[in-house]
This record gives structure tokens, sequence and C-alpha cells, in this order.
């Protein structure tokens, strides 16, 4: 591990991304911009509500960096001339992938303190350091299997097809999994199927982490989850390294 | 040795792009590639970067596997086609690429030597076919590479620019580099004193200097006019050529006996037709 080509590649893919407000402008700002628009009148009357809506819009923050920035950018890059230059280089494929870890955490905590930045403007919202620092650490361990999530789709969806796929993903998942409204006023269908979808899972452990309950039974659920996805991405890139590099 | 290719084969599903080639290469030596579209060029080169495996055969790059990366700090490639990232500057460009190595020359004394660190600060997307491929180059030579290989690193470069390119290959050469590029242009092989290698279909033609290409088909290149066309003959013995049409008392004008070129001598090597 060359830790200095790590930091450099994310230096550099960053600032293409931060040039390009297509890019970023969706990412970071639209949990925000939602949350003003829905979750803000949920929340208006009781902190405890306000931290549980301001968690929901975290979660879907998160989910957006890691199927729209780090899914996308995988699948967008995989295939073209630059890639096959960058395979060249004495850089291996872990340090590029770490790389892209690295920018989505940073975009990542972007979009989510987004959020809580408007939370703390429009409603009572307020955390205890304790339940901050234990929203923190779920949001950045519950967010690696939506990471995972993005590499298999990378690898199984075509370049052509992702964008789409990626956003059809992400709406369904953060709308059923109760993230943009409380899982209560979901449509009977969809409230049967919400406590399958790793989405609600994902909320399920930040709102816990916002009340101070037990994260265990959700984080254990997202691990599956993650297992899941990682053997999905792993059989995607071998597939698509013996078609292209052997 | 640097580079050694030891009956190399590669097939794609039924197609067999190269077909049993050997070739090695010693330091300090200049090789061009040369084939019509089709016949393994970028195959071979691919395998020469690790970036696809033989079928059948090895490879050994510096003496070890083009896929360690020990190897890969010791040699220098260009992309094949020009697509960097649009929202980046030359300069960072250049900088993150020689941040993979462990001992990078200075970026801008590189950017430099291209004669494009005047584009420094312009963003990657805007630059012209001339200079991307400047850019290119300097990215193949970032950490001073024991061996480079470039794929057509001068196709679609106006005279000017393809000469600068020879300048720096002379330059790397003289450096110390060993230096493997495809082409499309046989004057780049006298241009630069290259080794010859002439690939079609997959297999090596032929592997020597210029001077043992143009002796390979021998003869001499015959013109002449007749009824207001041109007629061109490539004649293994011009005199005798020429004694037949006197004999056989053809009227043709304005005769030429000129030396066969290299243009010649590939298109005999590939199998195609002389003109």
């Amino acid at each position: 591990m060359n830790f200095s080509v790590i930091m450099a590649f994310a230096r550099y893919g960053a600032l293409g991304i931060l040039r390009t407000p297509a890019q970023w402008v969706p990412m970071i700002c639209f949990p925000a911009i939602f949350f003003s628009f829905f979750g803000g009148s949920f929340s208006a009357h009781s902190v405890e509500i306000a931290n549980m809506i301001v968690a929901s819009y975290v979660a879907y923050a998160i989910i957006g960096v890691g199927i729209l920035q780090f899914g996308v950018g995988i699948a967008n890059e995989r295939g073209t001339p630059w890639e096959r230059y960058l395979r060249t280089l004495p850089v291996s494929a872990s340090e590029r992938l770490l790389s892209r870890v690295l920018i989505s955490a940073i975009f990542a905590f972007a979009a989510a303190g987004a959020v809580v930045l408007v939370g703390a403007f429009i409603t009572p919202m307020h955390y205890t350091l304790s339940q901050a620092v234990m929203l923190m650490v779920v949001a950045g361990l519950g967010g690696l299997p939506f990471l995972a999530c993005g590499v298999a789709l990378a690898y199984w969806v075509s370049p052509k097809a992702i964008m789409p796929i990626a956003f059809l993903l992400y709406f369904f998942g953060a709308f059923a999994g109760g993230l943009w409204i409380p899982p209560q006023f979901l449509p009977k269908f969809i409230a049967g199927i919400s406590p399958y979808l790793p989405s609600r899972q994902f909320g399920e452990a930040l709102w816990a982490a916002a009340r101070g309950g037990s994260v265990v039974t959700p984080l254990l659920w997202l691990a599956v989850f993650c297992v899941a996805m990682l053997i999905l991405a792993t059989v995607g890139y071998s597939r698509d390294q013996r078609t292209r590099f052997v | 040795m640097i580079l050694e290719l030891e009956c190399i084969s590669k097939s794609y599903g039924s197609t067999l792009a190269v077909d049993d080639v050997s070739l090695v290469a010693k330091r300090g030596e200049i090789i061009a590639l040369l084939g019509p579209n089709g016949a393994g060029k970028t195959s071979t080169i691919e395998i020469m970067l690790g970036l696809r495996k033989p079928s059948a055969g090895t490879v050994r790059v510096l003496g070890g596997n083009p896929r360690d990366r020990q190897v890969r700090s010791r040699i220098g490639a260009t992309p094949q086609e020009t697509g960097y990232p649009s929202a980046l500057r030359v300069a960072e460009i250049a900088t993150m690429v020689a941040t993979a190595y462990a001992r990078p020359c200075n970026v801008h004394a590189t950017l430099e030597r291209f004669g494009i660190n005047d584009l420094a600060k312009r963003m990657a997307g805007t630059l012209s076919g001339g200079e991307l491929r400047r850019m290119n180059l300097a990215l193949a030579f970032i950490a001073s590479p024991e061996l480079v290989i470039l794929d057509e690193p001068t196709t679609g470069l106006d005279i000017a620019s393809r000469r600068g390119v020879w300048k720096s290959l002379h330059g790397a050469v003289e450096s110390g580099a060993t230096v493997f590029f495809s082409t499309h242009y046989l004057e780049e092989i006298d241009e630069l004193d290259a080794r010859v290698v002439v690939m079609d279909h997959g297999r090596i033609r032929f592997d020597g200097s210029s001077a043992q290409m143009r002796a390979k088909i021998g003869g001499k290149r015959v013109s002449y006019e007749i009824a207001d066309k041109t007629e061109t003959i490539l004649a293994r013995d011009a005199d005798h050529f020429v004694r037949e049409l006197v004999a056989k008392n053809i009227p043709f004008e304005n005769l030429r006996i000129e030396a066969t070129s290299l243009d010649d001598a590939f298109l005999e090597l590939t199998g195609a037709s002389a003109a």
C-alpha cells in the first residue's frame, strides 16, 4: 500500500468532481433541500421527532453518495482509455479503490453535514454529545454496504444504463425505506416490504442511534447485506476483468 | 534483456490476433512496430504492458512479469487514446501520475521537455490533438523509465510536432532508455534509425534494419508513361525489364528507374500489392 498514491488519487479525483457542479450539487444539496421541504414540516415541534427525521435524511444523503457518486463514478470510468492507462502505472487496484472510498467518505460527510446544518436552523433538533458520536459512527459503518452496493451496480449494469437504474434504486430505496416520510405514513403495500430493504435498516440503525437505543439488530442486518453486495461486486469485477484484461 | 517475448500467441475466441511471436529487445534499442490495421500490434503491446495475458508463450519485461508493480514502475506508457479527466489541469494530471512512481522527475521540467509547460494550467479537456499527444509522451517519460512503450505516438500530428517527438525519443535513447513504438509512418524508421519489426496477420514478417528491409525486396521501381497513363512495376532485374520494353518496341515515355522505397518493402512484406 502506497499511502501517498491513495491521497494523490483521492485529491485529484475529488478536485475533478468539485469542478463539475453537475456531479456534486445533486449529491450534496438535494438531501438538505428535500429535508427543508418535507422533513422540516414533520419535525417542527418535537425535539425527538426532529432528531429522528434529521437521521432519516442523513441516511438518504449517505446512500446517495454510495450509489450515485461511488457506484456511478466507477461505472463511468470502467472501460475508458484513462482507466486502461492507469492500469499501466505502478498503482494497484486496491489503492485506486481506497482513493475512491476516501472521496466518497468526504462527500458523504458533506452531504450529511448539510442536512444537519439545515436541521439545526429550521427544526428544534438537539443531539447530546454521545448521541451525536453514535450517529456518526453508525452513519459511517452503515454507509459501507451502500459503497459495496455501488461497486456491484458498477460491474453488473452497463455504463449506459447505470444512471437511470441508480437513480431508480436510490429514490425507491429512500421512499420505501421510510427515509423521506416516516414508515408509519407509507402506503400499506410499501409498508409490507419496507422492513426488508437495506435503506430501511440503515434508517432503523440511525433512528436507534438518535434516540439512544440499541443499534445491533439493524447493523447485523446491514452486515449481511454488505456481505451479499461484496460477493456480487467481486463476481462482477472478476467477470469484467476476464473479459477486458485477459 | 529489456524485453523478451517467447512464442507468444493470443486468441480472442476463435480469432488468433497474435500468432507465435518471439521478440527480444536489448538496452538502448529503438524499435518500430509496423503493420496494417488488425495485424496484432495493439495486442502485442497490451501483452508487453501486462494489460493482457498471452494465451500461450512467456513474456518477460525488465526480467519480470509486466503485471508486477516493481516492473511497472520502470516502464513508461501512453494512453492509447487521449481520454484525460476533462476537469483536471495538465500539471495536475502529471503530478497525479508522477506520485505513482518512487522517483519521479520534476513535473514542470518534464512538461517543458515536451513543450507543454506553458499549458500546465490548462484543463485537459481543452487541449488540441497535437497537445494531447505531447502530454501522452510527457506522462510516459515522467519517471525516467528504462523502457518506453508507445502506441502510435505520432498518429495525427503535423510534421513539426512529429519532429519534436522524434527529438524526444532520440534524447531518451541517448540517456539509456529502450524505446518500443508502433507507427504507420515508414519514414520514422529512417528518422529514428530504428530497428523495424513488421507484423501482419498476427505474425512477425520481418525483423531487422531498414537497409535490410529494403534489400529484402531487392530490385528497382520502374515507371514510364504510355498513352498518357503511368505504369509502375517493381522489377527484380530492372535492366532486363527495360531491355524487354525496348525489344518489344513499346512506345514508352519518361522512363524512370528508382530505388525501391520502404513503402514498397512494407507492402511486399504484408502481402498487399505494390502500387
